[in-house]
């Protein structure tokens, strides 16, 4: 008589093997003392290797799963902003009012004061150089071309005469 | 159950893909049981068995739009699992091993003696296992999943299944014979 090998046993004990199959194994059992102690021996064994799993409350889970939340669903950049900016103004409106009004006046006057002050010095400066600009084109006016020409017959030299020089004098001689 | 399971989590997944970001925290309540148990029999401990979970839970939300619906959630989610307490193990061994510590008793669930010297034993049992015999064997002996299952779990052949638990079997019943 073959004797049944420890597949086969295993197949029993878990209830893996076909309905045919398993009926002529546990007729083999009820007359073989051998497999059926080797049997007993393996039921024995496997149920002794149990494992006694720890209690987990739902709140442990939760908890769990919660921290998995936070890690999966980090916010972008953007969404943080978005976040600290609803956070502003929806939590601290009220109690942030004065400081904002503050820094809110101050961006303005920084936007349109500055701007207007500058411009203001810029078309003060460019009225001084018009002013100017018209006083010498009116000295220019006033001299003609005779006055020039006068000047220079009457002078020893074109080049002006200086007490450092004598261009003047070395024209004379001559 | 597991097709219960499976019916629950197709309609949270389809929802997730659509957008309702709602649904994962639904799908983790469902599979977190599972997740937790299996970890908890490869690792004993169950605070590794915690990490793993939320491993499992970071590989899920990262991987579940390329979850192809031919398979069951059930079996994907068994997949992952597997192979995260696989690498877990691999490191927290390097670790060890480089650190050379004693490995406390850190079960302190275990208020019996007896119950301790059990742990013990499935302890050394299960570790003393090739890495493919001891995931069949767990997902059979401690997860109860059937051998079909088990062969699409683990990407091999019903028949391969069945040599991997008996060899598996084999090693525990003469490892417990020597002592």
């Amino acid at each position: 008589m073959r004797h049944l090998s420890l597949k086969d046993l295993v197949f029993l004990y878990y209830g893996d093997s076909d309905a045919g199959v398993s009926s002529k194994l546990t007729q083999h059992l009820r007359v073989c003392k051998k497999c059926l102690r080797e049997y007993q021996k393996l039921k024995t064994l496997l149920s002794n290797l149990t494992i006694k799993l720890p209690p987990i409350k739902e709140e442990e889970i939760e908890e769990l799963i919660e921290k998995v939340k936070e890690k999966v669903f980090e916010p972008t950049f953007l969404e943080k902003v978005k976040y600290r900016w609803d956070y502003l103004t929806i939590h601290l409106r009220w109690r942030l009012a004065p400081q904002l009004l503050i820094v809110t006046v101050a961006v303005i006057l920084a936007l349109v004061i500055f701007p207007w002050w500058r411009n203001f010095n810029l078309d003060r400066e460019l009225k001084i150089l018009q002013l100017e600009a018209k006083l010498s084109l009116e000295d220019l006016s006033n001299i003609s071309p005779f006055d020039f020409w006068e000047n220079t017959i009457n002078s020893d030299s074109f080049l002006p005469s200086t007490p450092q020089n004598n261009f003047g004098q070395v024209h004379k001689e001559t | 159950m597991i097709l219960f399971k499976d019916k629950v989590t197709s309609n949270l997944i389809e929802k997730f893909l659509e957008g309702d970001k709602s649904c994962f925290a639904e799908i983790l309540k469902v599979i977190s049981s599972d997740v937790i148990n299996l970890a908890y029999c490869y690792t004993h401990n169950l605070e590794d068995a915690k990490d793993i979970f939320q491993e499992v839970s970071f590989k899920i939300f990262k991987y579940l739009k390329f979850f192809k619906k031919k398979a069951k959630f059930t079996t994907w989610v068994y997949r992952i699992t597997v192979n995260t307490c696989i690498d877990f193990l691999r490191k927290k061994k390097k670790i060890m091993a480089m650190k050379e510590e004693i490995i406390k008793d850190e079960n302190s669930f275990c208020e019996k003696l007896e119950d301790k010297e059990r742990l013990r034993m499935v302890k050394e049992a299960l570790s003393n296992l090739p890495s493919k015999a001891k995931a069949v064997f767990i997902l059979r002996h401690y997860q109860g999943l059937k051998i079909a299952e088990i062969g699409k779990i683990l990407g091999c052949s019903e028949s391969s299944v069945k040599t991997h638990l008996t060899r598996a079997i084999a090693i525990i019943k003469k490892n417990l014979e020597e002592r």
